[in-house]
């Protein structure tokens, strides 16, 4: 029986975006209002020799570093101070900000900034801009003396003696690619004066991130700056850090210009210049006992940085904790590695590192037990994790694993068995499945030591009971989910429930929307808040409740040597794709996809099915559609024409089913559920693919220009070898 | 920013403008707005006068004359394909071209214009052996498809001369195979296209058009190919085939770019010519076996 909670309601903003109606902050009018361009380096690695500013037309302004208030500094603070507002002598990347022009014309802003770009002269450097370029300190390093944001080890068993004692090691690379976000509406704000304060409205999904960021720069207390999310057009996680960077420099000019300042990107701009999903290298050293069980792995995770440091660190160690999967392996050494190079940039995107850690893993499993001659699954559910095992960090896994279940439900419904066996190897069909895991939350300590977050309920005088969150809207349904849960705790109807205010001036801060934690860890204190309110809604007056964040006492971290519990609780899913390879295109067509979740309890299914399709959608067009390339820097894709995401078109239905496991921290039981549903869709197309064309894969995205140069690398046809950065290729594992 | 804007009420007010100064003609913009593109909030910046021609009826007809199908410069893709004469090989390129909102302003005089060599709708009609209308004051000509475009973003097309129509012979398709690999399955940009279309007499090959699309510098098309396949039958075309599927391959020149490899359309072009010589071809002059 499901929850009465889980029960689809209708989204409360469903019908207002669906008519149009909802204002974006493009829609928005000021009094006064300016409109701002950024002013962007054209090389990716230089020192300014010149600036030869041009002369301004009356009403404009050119904004740079020189106009940051004394008590203020050049940066935009995320976890370091690194990445400057503007570049004043040094440029590390292409389309890096040196200034912003300001004024009231769009089109005469649009010719200065042809005008003030071409004016500036660079002594310009040899840009590293791959992750094997940065490794090899290209030009030498961007950043430090290693060009490392991060080096990170963790350790479990005896991974060396245990590789010493292996009957067979198995040595395996796998590189994902750059993805961009594409939320709908651009990087946009509007920066002005009210009240006295500088007071920021922007599409984000973290308006403390942004006050942050602001008062840092302008040198003022937190208090002193506001900043309002407005009706936010999408995130994907590129509306977690990015809207800083935009932020900051219509920060500086307001402070001195004091007019209303409107800065949204143009697409193409957005496209070119924001910070993407991080390319990732992951080397695996797998040593097999006779038994050809797994005795120990020992992983080499690089991610591609960028240019300043930005959420690297943490991506990094959600990558490095992903890249076991959900098996469980006695011996197990991580390191991982976060390089700089000249690029924008990569920051967050939906999955925060564990879609690659989770491809490589899932994506070795496949290829070990073709290797060993067992079927894949088989070789996966040997190793899988339960309930008490030890994770890869030494923490433990507390809750019920589901995945047994949940993986007969998959191979029943998809009829994976018969179709596996069926379609052969190589002959152009092909189905695979995926097991994987996404922890609920900031990684480690992140939420008891960075974030400590606090909500308030008010009971209005009316009443109604008020949320007075951080959180926002980003189309995954928060305005109606946690409404849904504090109307059940209160036994009142959701539409009771007022849940309009985004003013960091007047909310506390519960953190950032962001790692699958908004559910999970601000939803369980709304309704813990909510229970201090039950029975007090008929009492006079306002009053406020309010809920801090506390660690359960059972988990423990170590920040220093990684270990404990990387993560409160975990999201588990089970994804299966089918798909057909197209012998004369190599086009991939997508036949089936299933999947299952454990997310704890849905708050409301029909916000999880969309997040599940959405998810599923999203993973697919990574697995095997959108390429993004760069050279010298610049990025080739950079229209919507080139730069492909799915369409309705592209992709079948996706098939799910929810499989209830209560947990007990989060509201009603619930877990995260945003991530995990773009996790595993990769390795289960790659595992399909592998099958339809008959050879290991070892990137992605997989495109049929990929494919093509796989198959005719094994193919004995008259073409001429091309030689990819893999190790030779080798007949997938034939079905069981 | 100012530009000039022209709306002729006439076919033959449009080409006296056209032959008193510099215009660029205006069909569905769907080429043309991308090129002119500002930044977001910006009206198109536009380099040069513009005389808009999607209105005007002389261009947006559809007829039949004996065995040919004339197709207004100007017709929307939408028309075209609705319109009964119309060849299926051609409705199959439309079919897949852009998104309907797209074939609902898009038209064939703007992908001629255009002279993109990955343009789907050109290619079908390098197949079909159509023929270009020009018209300018002093009257009009008609120019084989292939020696209106003339290189990337080339036509031979005068300064005082507008594309009325396109022209295509019917009954060239009685058999007919088109493939476009795009970058995805809908508003797609081709990788490469693939039409092919002719008669079949008596077993025997009668006229035939074969035309590959973005692997060169124009749409590829060879008569003297062509010719060696015509009259054959099944037998011939198999025997034929490895000579021919090395001569396409000898003309194809591929380049990498955003959109794909060299490699990779040379090796897709490769399977497009086996899939037509050792399938299509065969299925044809065979009959079903
Ligand atoms: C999202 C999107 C998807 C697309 N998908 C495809 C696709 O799948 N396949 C494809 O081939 N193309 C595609 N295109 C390109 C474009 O839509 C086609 O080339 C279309 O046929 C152009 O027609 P139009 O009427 O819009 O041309 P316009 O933009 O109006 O004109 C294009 C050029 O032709 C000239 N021109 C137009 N009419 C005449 C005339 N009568 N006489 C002389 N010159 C003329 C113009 O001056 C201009 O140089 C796509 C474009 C977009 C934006």
């Amino acid at each position: 029986m499901r929850h009465k909670i889980t029960r689809e309601v209708e989204r409360v903003d469903a019908r207002i975006k669906s008519r149009g109606e909802l204002p974006y902050l493009a829609d928005y009018e000021f009094e006064d209002r300016l409109y701002a361009r950024v002013v962007r380096s054209r090389v990716a690695r230089g020192t300014i020799t010149a600036r030869n500013t041009p002369a301004l037309p009356e009403h404009y302004h050119y904004i740079t570093a020189d106009d940051i208030p004394p008590e203020g500094k050049n940066c935009v603070r995320m976890i370091q101070d690194d990445w400057p507002a503007f570049a004043e002598h040094e440029v590390r990347y292409y389309g890096e900000p040196l200034g912003l022009l300001v004024g009231p014309d769009r089109d005469t802003l649009a010719q200065l900034v042809e005008q003030f770009e071409s004016a500036v002269e660079y002594r310009e450097h040899e840009a590293a801009v791959t992750i094997d370029e940065g490794l090899a300190l290209k030009g030498g390093p961007v950043h430090g003396s290693d060009n490392l944001f991060a080096d990170l080890h963790t350790r479990k068993g005896d991974p060396e003696g245990a590789l010493k004692r292996s009957a067979r090691v198995i040595e395996r690379e796998f590189r994902t690619a750059y993805q961009e976000h594409v939320y709908i509406e651009p990087q946009a704000l509007v920066g002005t004066r009210e009240n006295g304060m500088v007071t920021i409205y922007i599409s984000t999904q973290c308006p403390f991130y942004v006050r942050k960021a602001v008062s840092t720069a302008l040198g003022l207390p937190p208090d002193d700056v506001a900043v309002v999310q407005t009706a936010t057009g999408g995130g994907f996680g590129g509306k977690e850090n990015y809207p800083d960077v935009v932020a900051v420099p219509v920060a500086i000019a307001v402070a001195k210009i004091d007019r209303p300042i409107e800065l949204i990107l143009d697409r193409m701009e957005d496209l070119k210049y924001t910070s993407k999903r991080h390319p990732s290298r992951v080397r695996y050293r797998v040593g097999l006992d006779e038994t050809e069980r797994i005795i120990a792995v020992d992983v080499d995770m690089v991610l591609e940085a960028g240019a300043y440091e930005s959420s690297s660190r943490v991506v990094l160690q959600r990558g490095m904790f992903s890249s076991n999967s959900v098996y469980e392996f006695p011996n197990v050494h991580v390191r991982g590695r976060a390089v700089a190079t000249n690029n924008v940039p990569s920051d967050a995107f939906r999955g925060f590192g564990a879609p690659q850690g989770l491809f490589a893993a899932e994506m070795l499993m496949t290829q070990i037990a073709r290797v060993i001659g067992l079927d894949e699954l088989t070789l996966k559910q040997q190793h899988l994790l339960k309930q008490g095992s030890p994770t890869l960090t030494n923490g433990r896994i507390y809750e019920e694993v589901k995945l047994p279940e949940m993986l007969e439900h998959v191979r029943r419904v998809s009829g994976y068995d018969h179709k596996r066996a069926a379609y052969g190897l190589g002959l152009g069909r092909g189905i695979g499945i995926s097991l994987f895991k996404h922890g609920s939350a900031f990684t480690g300590n992140g939420e008891q030591e960075i974030i400590k977050a606090r909500v308030r309920i008010r009971k209005r005088a009316d009443g109604r009971p008020e949320l007075l969150v951080a959180n926002v809207e980003i189309g995954q349904g928060v305005l109606t989910t946690f409404r849904k849960i504090v109307a059940e705790v209160l036994d009142i109807p959701y539409s009771e429930v007022v849940y309009d205010n985004h003013n960091t001036s007047q909310i506390p801060d519960s953190g950032p929307t962001c790692a699958s934690r908004s559910v999970a860890i601000v939803g369980y204190l709304l309704q813990e808040a909510a229970k201090k309110l039950k029975g007090r809604l008929h009492e006079p007056g306002e009053f406020e409740v309010e809920q801090v964040y506390e660690h359960p006492a059972h988990l423990h971290w170590d920040a220093e040597s990684l270990n404990g519990d990387a993560y409160p609780s975990y999201a588990w899913g089970v994804n299966c794709v089918e798909v057909e390879v197209d012998r004369v295109t190599y086009e991939v067509n997508v036949v089936g996809v299933w999947t299952a979740y454990d997310v704890g309890r849905a708050i409301d299914e029909g916000v999880i099915r969309g997040q599940i399709i959405g998810g599923a959608i999203q993973g697919l067009g990574y697995a095997g559609l959108e390429k993004l390339e760069n050279a010298r820097g610049r990025f080739l894709q950079h229209t919507m024409a080139d730069y492909c995401i799915p369409t309705s078109l592209d992709y079948p239905n996706v098939d799910y089913a929810l499989f209830d496991n209560p947990y007990p921290y989060g509201p009603f039981g619930a877990k995260g559920a945003g991530e995990v549903v773009f996790d595993g869709i990769a390795p289960a197309f790659g595992s399909a693919v592998q099958q339809a064309i008959g050879c290991e894969i070892a990137q992605l995205p997989l495109t049929p220009e990929y494919i093509s140069e796989r198959v005719h690398g094994t193919d004995r046809t008259v073409h001429t070898q091309r030689k990819t950065h893999t190790a030779e290729p080798q007949p997938v594992a034939s079905s069981p | 920013m100012s530009a000039e804007w022209i709306r002729p009420r006439t076919l033959q007010e449009a080409l006296a403008i056209r032959s008193a100064r510099h215009v660029r003609p205006l069909a569905g913009a769907t080429d043309l707005y991308v090129r002119y593109r500002g930044i977001a909030g910006t009206l198109p910046a536009l380099s040069e006068a513009v005389m808009y021609i999607g209105h005007l009826n002389e261009l947006t007809a559809i007829s039949v004359h004996e065995h040919q199908l004339r197709i207004g410069a100007a017709a929307v893709y939408t028309d075209v394909a609705a319109h009964p004469a119309t060849p299926g090989i051609l409705k199959n390129a439309i079919a897949e071209l852009g998104a309907p909102a797209l074939r609902n302003v898009g038209t064939l005089g703007g992908n001629i214009g255009n002279a993109s060599p990955a343009a789907d709708a050109v290619c079908t009609l390098y197949a079909l052996d159509a023929q270009v209308e020009l018209a300018s004051l002093g009257g009009a000509r008609r120019v084989p498809i292939d020696a209106v475009i003339t290189g990337p973003g080339q036509t031979a097309i005068a300064e005082d001369e507008l594309i009325t129509a396109i022209l295509v012979p019917l009954g060239y398709d009685s058999f007919s195979f088109y493939r476009k690999v795009g970058t995805r399955r809908a508003n797609a940009l081709s990788k490469l296209a693939f039409a092919a279309c002719g008669e079949v007499e008596d077993y025997t090959l009668g006229h035939l058009g074969v035309a590959i699309a973005a692997v060169g510098p124009t749409v590829i098309r060879s008569r003297e190919l062509e010719e060696r396949m015509r009259g054959a039958d099944g037998r011939k075309i198999a025997n034929l085939r490895n000579e021919l599927i090395a001569g396409y391959l000898a003309l194809v020149a591929p380049i990498s770019d955003q959109r794909s490899t060299a490699q990779y359309r040379r090796w897709v072009t490769e399977n497009l010519l086996i899939e037509f010589l050792d399938r299509c071809l065969p299925s044809n002059l065979n009959g079903p076996q």
